[in-house]
């Protein structure tokens, strides 16, 4: 049977306005069309009436590890437990952010492709989540962002993810992933916060880069890059990165590459914001704190010449790392418009832009005919009220009701 | 707020009777009491009305494998899914065997502890299922029933257990996979159905090395489970310590005297057998696997009347996920067991709940209605007294207190 979606206030992320009074037609997954709820003649239609409510794109958080829940001991955890318990973890995390509103997620790296189980469960429909855009392992440098921590005797598959030195091992990991199942690439471009190297010194060689990235990118496939300072950011972006990830420590150089070359920026606020905001005091180690402080202190300038020059800027939260839970992610709206977006564009940023960034604006990102039925709604109007996008009450995906 | 599910028709397990109008009050995961409807003083709980219904204790299923579904490839796809993919397959189906039914499993052997991490998501409630109890990854020999058969270049963890061929070998298996929390272990004493190139009549582990394995699991207290068709290795498997044999299809009378002397649990998962037959090579089944089905299936039906006569403690377990052997489809077991045995009905009940339970060292916690057990209940719309085949369609489900279907 077909459904309408009767919306008091729709925001369909075509642009930046809101329409009264809508009527959403939903034929099987897909919107068959979109019109003033005063033309609706249709018959036969189950109406779902969300009249008083705020309608949005289901939400798409194009940064995400579904494996992890913000637990301090994630690194324990991961060579501790089976990869069915790590498949279990991905599944409880998906669904919470399905709950949350985010009908779409782009999995930024997992451990032992657990990511890509659960894309395809959720794909033939044994389980019930999110679609998924995945990375299966992300791609590092001995001692950076992917590699664990453990003492030099310890052998196995303990690193985080797949660890590569040189052009030719880089080659191999990219198509080795893309042989599993990944939609995209994942490496690691320079330090993290979480890890115990520097988020302003490159870790992979622009060769090693290049000989990755070219792998996908020949492929026609989407590739990112964690990325904080500026030399690895250029060398990514000049090795042909699709997008960079927190980039919190550029400079003005990259914002201008990012607007030349087109690449994205997944700004991730949310992350170094939660670690800061828990300190040492929640048990998270001191040099993560410090160095999450040092990446937030520009960020927000940073991210103001970005706009102004044009760099294309998508949503991401990377819900999963030190207190940043699945489910609570959507305050990343807020810190954006803290940040100097308008909610609007935050919103955009979080549907229509991800949409085009993960390649998938022909199916989801807006409320027009023939995309996937996928919507979230929330009580208020968020162009008035962005902290009441916590508060997601109804969660539609591939036309069936998840929430509300 | 406690509830009370008012029985119409009530089969306790406890014994082979039949009641009616009888009331189950139910305490958080508990029952607290169990009585006729009219002595009954209830009056805040929430009532479950099951007065057109034939109740039951939830069903145990000793004998299915979560990580696989009945399909022709099963055997192929175990070497190309990740552990992830079997994970949630693993979860998928134990959820269909829950709304068949069955609010307890014993998964006799899976891949990569896909099992463990299904029996720990269930109980941590992260997600839906039924009570687990576990195998982790059978043991067998180099060529057995729990080897691959990919040729000899290929390595890595590709056969479905773990392969030994030694005493020593054995040991650290079974304290391997103990480690990994499994619940049981699971050897492969014979040769199967399924597996390519070995003999179900055969033995296919010394004395020595099931010695060696069991010895493990019963220094610590734990069950162990060993598939077995062929008289020898079911013997071996009984001397050397075994809780259960699985299958037995090719057993002797002095498997049988053994296993009443020992106190030996048999599981016959007829069903398993059948449905190979049943659908045959024309249904994609290798003709290896169709004729030893048939060899297998041929005298057990008369072997299982033997067992009962001579007083085997006789199981309910399907081997669900064998081909064409689906979850949540494995209740055809039951009118296999009146056919094939002739088991008369109240066997058949008792055998998947109370039987089994003990089986499981879990006759304390379900197999029952009884007060302190787990409020673990099934119902359906007629009894399966007048109707076997009704046990194919559970109309009501409720673990742990909380109702699943229904």
């Amino acid at each position: 049977m077909k459904k309408v979606l009767f919306c008091g206030q729709l925001f369909p992320a075509t642009g930046e306005e809101v329409l009264r009074d809508q009527a959403v037609l939903i034929d099987g997954e897909t919107i068959e069309a979109v019109m003033p709820r005063a033309q609706f003649r249709g018959e036969d239609y189950q109406v779902i009436d969300l009249s008083d409510k705020f309608v949005t794109p289901g939400l798409i958080d194009a940064h995400v590890h579904t494996n992890i829940d913000g637990e301090l001991n994630f690194m324990e955890q991961m060579i501790s437990e089976t990869v069915g318990a790590c498949t279990i973890r991905s599944l409880c995390n998906a669904r919470s952010d399905l709950m949350a509103g985010f009908t779409s997620l782009r999995d930024m790296g997992s451990y032992g492709f657990a990511d890509i189980a659960l894309r395809d469960g959720i794909n033939a429909g044994k389980v019930v989540g999110p679609r998924m855009l995945c990375s299966g392992l992300c791609i590092g440098s001995t001692g950076g962002h992917a590699d664990s921590w453990f003492n030099p005797y310890i052998t196995g598959m303990h690193e985080y993810g797949y660890v590569i030195d040189g052009p030719d091992e880089a080659r191999k990991a990219a198509r080795l992933m893309f042989k599993y199942g990944a939609d995209q690439l994942k490496i690691m471009a320079t330090g993290g916060v979480g890890s115990p190297g520097e988020p302003g010194a490159p870790e992979l060689s622009f060769e090693e880069m290049k000989a990755m990235l070219d792998i996908a990118n020949s492929r026609g496939k989407l590739s990112s890059a964690h990325a904080h300072g500026a030399q690895g950011i250029k060398n990514a972006i000049r090795a042909g990165v699709a997008t960079i990830e927190h980039g919190m420590l550029m400079d003005d150089e990259c914002i201008d590459l990012m607007a030349a070359h087109g690449t994205y920026l997944v700004p991730t606020i949310i992350a170094g914001d939660r670690i800061v905001e828990y300190g040492t005091d929640a048990g998270i180690p001191a040099s993560a704190v410090e160095k999450s402080a040092r990446c937030l202190e520009n960020h927000q300038r940073n991210l103001a010449k970005c706009r102004e020059k044009g760099v294309k800027i998508g949503f991401g939260t990377d819900a999963g790392t030190f207190f940043n839970h699945h489910g609570e992610q959507t305050y990343e709206l807020v810190l954006m418009v803290r940040y100097g977006f308008t909610p609007a564009q935050a919103l955009l940023a979080a549907t229509k832009v991800n949409a085009e960034l993960m390649r998938w604006s022909d199916r989801v990102g807006t409320v027009e005919a023939g995309k996937f039925a996928d919507f979230a709604a929330f009580d208020q109007n968020l162009l008035e009220h962005i902290e009441a996008v916590s508060d997601c009450s109804f969660v539609m995906k591939g036309g069936q009701v998840c929430k509300g | 707020m406690k509830k009370v599910i008012k029985c119409g028709k009530f089969f306790s397990a406890v014994d082979d009777k039949v009641l009616e109008n009888i009331a189950i009050v139910i305490d958080g995961n508990k029952i607290e009491s169990v009585g006729p409807i009219s002595g009954c003083n209830c009056d805040d709980c929430e009532v479950i009305d099951l007065s057109d219904k034939f109740v039951m204790p939830g069903l145990i299923d000793a004998h299915l494998h979560t990580l696989m579904n009945g399909e022709v490839t099963c055997m192929d796809d175990m070497g190309k899914k990740t552990i992830g993919d079997m994970t949630i397959d693993s979860m998928k189906n134990a959820q269909s065997d829950l709304m068949a039914g069955f609010t307890t499993v014993r998964d006799e052997g899976s891949y990569g502890f896909a099992d463990i991490a299904v029996r720990d998501a269930i109980n941590a409630g992260k997600i839906t299922g039924p009570r687990m109890f576990v195998s982790g990854i059978p043991i067998g020999t180099t060529g057995g029933h729990c080897d691959s058969h990919y040729n000899p270049y290929i390595t890595g963890q590709h056969s479905m257990g773990q392969v030994i061929d030694s005493p020593d070998a054995g040991r650290k298996a079974a304290r391997y996979t103990l480690k990994y929390g499994a619940d049981q272990i699971k050897v492969m004493a014979t040769g199967g159905v399924m597996s390519i190139g070995d003999e179900p009549g055969a033995p296919e582990f010394t004395y020595e090395e099931m010695k060696a394995i069991l010895d493990v699991p019963n220094s610590r207290g734990k069950i162990s489970t060993a598939h077995a068709h062929g008289a020898e290795g079911i013997k071996i498997a009984i001397r050397a310590g075994i809780t259960s044999i699985e299958h037995g299809m090719l057993m002797d009378e002095e498997c049988m005297d053994m296993m009443v002397e020992h106190g030996t649990y048999l599981v016959p998962t007829i069903i398993a057998a059948e449905r190979i037959v049943a659908m045959g090579v024309e249904n994609g089944l290798p003709a290896e696997a169709v004729g030893k089905a048939q060899r297998c299936l041929e005298n057990h039906g008369k072997n299982l009347e033997k067992c009962r006569a001579k007083g085997v403690k006789i199981c309910f377990g399907t081997d669900a996920g064998t081909y064409y052997n689906r979850h949540g489809e494995q209740t055809r077991e039951f009118g296999l067991m009146t056919e094939y045995g002739k088991f008369p009905v109240a066997e058949c009940l008792i055998a998947a709940t109370r039987t089994n339970a003990e089986l499981m060292k879990w006759g304390d916690k379900v197999g029952t209605i009884e007060a302190g057990k787990l409020a673990d209940v099934v119902a359906f719309d007629e009894s399966p007294f007048d109707n076997i085949e009704i046990m194919n369609h559970c109309s009501f489900v409720m673990k742990d207190g909380v109702v699943y279907k229904g």
